[in-house]
């Protein structure tokens, strides 16, 4: 998996949190099948390069949201979003939130690194396991249940599985919680100030007020 | 967190850089740390900034600014999806760089 960045310098926990995540889509995940959440990948990966979106086997509502959050986050509105969850439920939207920000990250590094996009897994067989956030998180002001703490990090809080799925790739791009500490974080030569400029204009770039 | 760390660590940086491609960021490679963000959010499958960024960084280096802009695909989508504002406290702080870079036009600035 991921063999076409093999020529790349690529960290060795970097290509080991691809591949979990590449695993981990193929699989039932919390309130979408195996094969439901390749589909919602293949959604965003058409989505986000501006393509025709694939037919695939997902409810209207939720080919929305992927091609929506895929290509333009920025734009997503309270009044949008109650339209999805009431269609398809606020954990399974919060799940496809998930499921797309990773693949949009991950063909965004390999496109950067001028490799080839990484074919999707087939799907698991077996069914979503609905398991519930416990607790659940607070509804305070957002568009679905975060908490009180307005960080990324606890965003998906609704789908816990999610949020430690995400957690585990961006950690690995990205950085730790304890290095979030450190303004004067260095990895090989890129400085922490470099890291923030690249971060920044990425945000500015996607229009994200965060 | 741009502010922070640059303040922080005396790096003068001119922050407007994030905003407008004619600002020099000030930093060794700021201007190339800059295309590569920019060319990760759009869509073209192309090496050049990579190569630009790692010929003063080196190619680690350029590889891992590839990945921080692979994060933040994630980070910006995770909270604009889920409509997470910026604190009022956060935003006063800030103010004067939200204005500079013109962030206040932004659709989720009113959240």
């Amino acid at each position: 998996m991921f063999s076409t960045l093999a020529d790349s310098p690529v960290r060795p926990e970097v290509l080991e949190a691809l591949a979990g995540t590449w695993e981990h889509l193929a699989r039932p995940g919390t309130w979408w099948t195996g094969a439901q959440r390749l589909a919602i990948a293949k959604t965003a990966r058409a989505a986000r390069a501006h393509r025709p979106l694939p037919d695939v086997e997902l409810p209207k509502a939720a080919r929305e949201a992927v091609a929506m959050i895929a290509a333009t986050p920025s734009r997503v509105t309270a009044l949008w979003v109650s339209g999805i969850t009431e269609a398809i439920g606020e954990a399974p939207y919060v799940e496809i939130i998930g499921i797309v920000s990773r693949v949009v990250a991950i063909d965004t590094l390999t496109r950067l690194l001028g490799a080839e996009l990484e074919p999707l897994l087939e799907p698991e067989a077996g069914q979503p396991t609905r398991e519930m956030a416990d607790p659940r998180p607070e509804h305070v002001r957002t568009f679905v249940p975060v908490g009180r703490v307005f960080v990324p990090t606890f965003t998906l809080s609704l789908v816990p599985d999610e949020r430690a799925t995400n957690d585990r790739l961006g950690d690995a791009l990205y950085m730790t919680d304890p290095d979030m500490e450190n303004p004067d974080l260095t990895r090989g030569t890129l400085h922490r100030t470099d890291i923030e400029l690249v971060a920044a204009t990425v945000s500015y770039e996607n229009e994200c007020f965060y | 967190m741009l502010s922070w760390s640059s303040t922080t660590t005396r790096r003068n940086l001119d922050l407007r850089a994030v905003a407008d491609p004619v600002v020099d960021p000030g930093t060794q490679a700021g201007r190339q740390l800059v295309a590569l963000a920019r060319a990760a959010v759009g869509t073209r499958s192309d090496t050049t900034a990579l190569l630009e960024l790692a010929s003063v960084l080196g190619l680690e280096a350029a590889v891992d600014a590839a990945g921080v802009a692979a994060a933040f695909e994630i980070y910006n989508r995770v909270i604009d999806a889920t409509g997470v504002p910026v604190g009022k406290g956060s935003q006063r702080r800030n103010a004067e760089i939200i204005e500079a870079l013109g962030l206040d036009r932004f659709p989720h600035a009113g959240l």
